[in-house]
């Protein structure tokens, strides 16, 4: 079971339907049961869970920089994939530093040589990920980035856990990461 | 929030709308951008006119940008008729009925990051099947305005967007490489009647042309009339 977190402005219920609902149907279509919850409220995480999505937000939305990664999530060492805004809280609670940065369309993204090698990301080389956002996060020396735009790391990985950051919008024509992420990251 | 919708008579941007005052949201106006270039990159053309029925039937104020619909330079009159609406009506938004147009949302995403204002695109990446389904038990009445993509022809133009509709598209999409809900141009549509109309449009008079695998609706007399 994968469980998906919603971390869109809670009085703005819209925001589901357009950063949620999206990978919540590329989770199903990959043949996966899945929970959602919000940040604010989860409680627990099931025991069949089996990876966890942070979803991302909209640009105008900073509501999630008001929260940080909440203990429950923090204390679970299986896979985790933070989409955009869900990458920046990822990488804040391990210390990075949130800094202004906008990349907004279409953006040329190229794998590093970590990246070619990671299962998450292996075979792709070069693509095109859709980018919507005004801040990224410095990250810290326990990340690994294993994919870069010429403005910012865009796919990191976690030294020690499965835990992966994707700055840009896989859900948006790069569907295969989150299908790759449900299928083939394990504990 | 106060949201400006951008709307061009078609079902998915008055639809967007829709799902807007649903979740508690005011549209304070409607803004269309009528281009003179019938083969926009960025604007559906087909009745543009009418959408000023559309805001009566709504009680929605209609602002209205001219452009002559050269690529990036209607981006520049989007962006006018944006920041002016923004201003005579103190929005906090904009919403559109992209669904898969990564050219149309980022453009109008920048826009709106200019303004600072939000962006909404609800029915982005959605289930077209899903929304169509839901356009007929939701009270929306959708005529087919425009097709531009084989094995669409004559016969479709005028038709309504009813199950039968569904049914007849899902068999094309799955042979032919046609979205369900004409997100690539396949097809365009004029909303006569949605939820938050409080008056329906009837079409009087209409006629069709089909050419060279194209052809349009087109609506030459129309009115309000009770619900």
């Amino acid at each position: 079971m994968i469980l998906i977190i919603d971390l869109t402005h809670p009085t703005v219920q819209i925001l589901s339907d357009q950063f949620v609902l999206p990978v919540l149907r590329i989770v199903q279509k990959s043949g996966h049961s899945l929970e959602r919850a919000r940040i604010e409220t989860l409680q627990s995480i099931p025991s069949s869970c089996t990876g966890i999505i942070i979803c991302g937000t909209a640009l105008a939305d900073t509501w999630y920089q008001t929260h940080s990664l909440s203990p429950i999530l923090a204390a679970w060492n299986g896979p985790i994939l933070g989409i955009c805004a869900g990458m920046q809280m990822l990488l804040s609670h391990t210390g990075g530093e949130i800094v202004s940065r906008t990349e907004i369309g279409m953006i040329p993204i190229t794998l590093t040589a970590r990246g070619r090698k990671d299962a998450l990301t292996r075979g792709k080389e070069y693509f095109s990920g859709y980018a919507l956002h005004q801040y990224t996060v410095i990250q810290t020396r326990i990340w690994h980035v294993l994919a870069r735009s010429e403005k910012a790391a865009h796919i990191v990985r976690h030294d020690t856990y499965p835990w992966y950051g994707v700055l840009f919008h896989p859900e948006v024509r790069n569907e295969w990461i989150i299908e790759r992420f449900v299928t083939e990251i394990q504990l | 929030m106060k949201i400006g919708a951008l709307i061009s008579g078609g079902k998915d941007s008055l639809y967007a709308a829709w799902r807007m005052i649903q979740t508690g949201h005011e549209i304070a106006c409607f803004i269309t951008i009528q281009s003179h270039n019938p083969e926009s990159y960025m604007f559906h053309t087909p009745n543009i006119t009418l959408t000023q029925l559309q805001a009566d039937a709504a009680d929605i104020p209609l602002l209205v940008q001219e452009t002559e619909g050269r690529e990036e330079i209607e981006l520049e009159d989007l962006a006018a008729a944006i920041k002016h609406a923004s201003q005579t009506y103190h929005l906090d938004g904009i919403v559109t009925g992209a669904i898969q147009s990564v050219y149309q949302a980022s453009r109008i995403e920048r826009i709106c990051h200019h303004e600072s204002l939000w962006c909404f695109s609800p029915l982005w990446l959605c289930d077209q099947e899903e929304y169509l389904k839901s356009l007929i038990s939701e009270g929306f009445e959708v005529v087919i305005v425009g097709v531009y993509a084989e094995p669409l022809d004559a016969p479709w133009l005028g038709r309504r967007i009813d199950h039968d509709f569904i049914r007849d598209i899902h068999a094309l999409s799955t042979q032919h490489r046609i979205s369900l809900a004409g997100e690539g141009g396949e097809y365009e549509s004029f909303v006569c009647n949605a939820p938050f109309f409080h008056k329906k449009i009837a079409i009087r008079k209409a006629s069709s042309w089909f050419l060279h695998g194209a052809g349009g609706y087109v609506i030459t007399k129309a009115e309000l009339c009770a619900p």
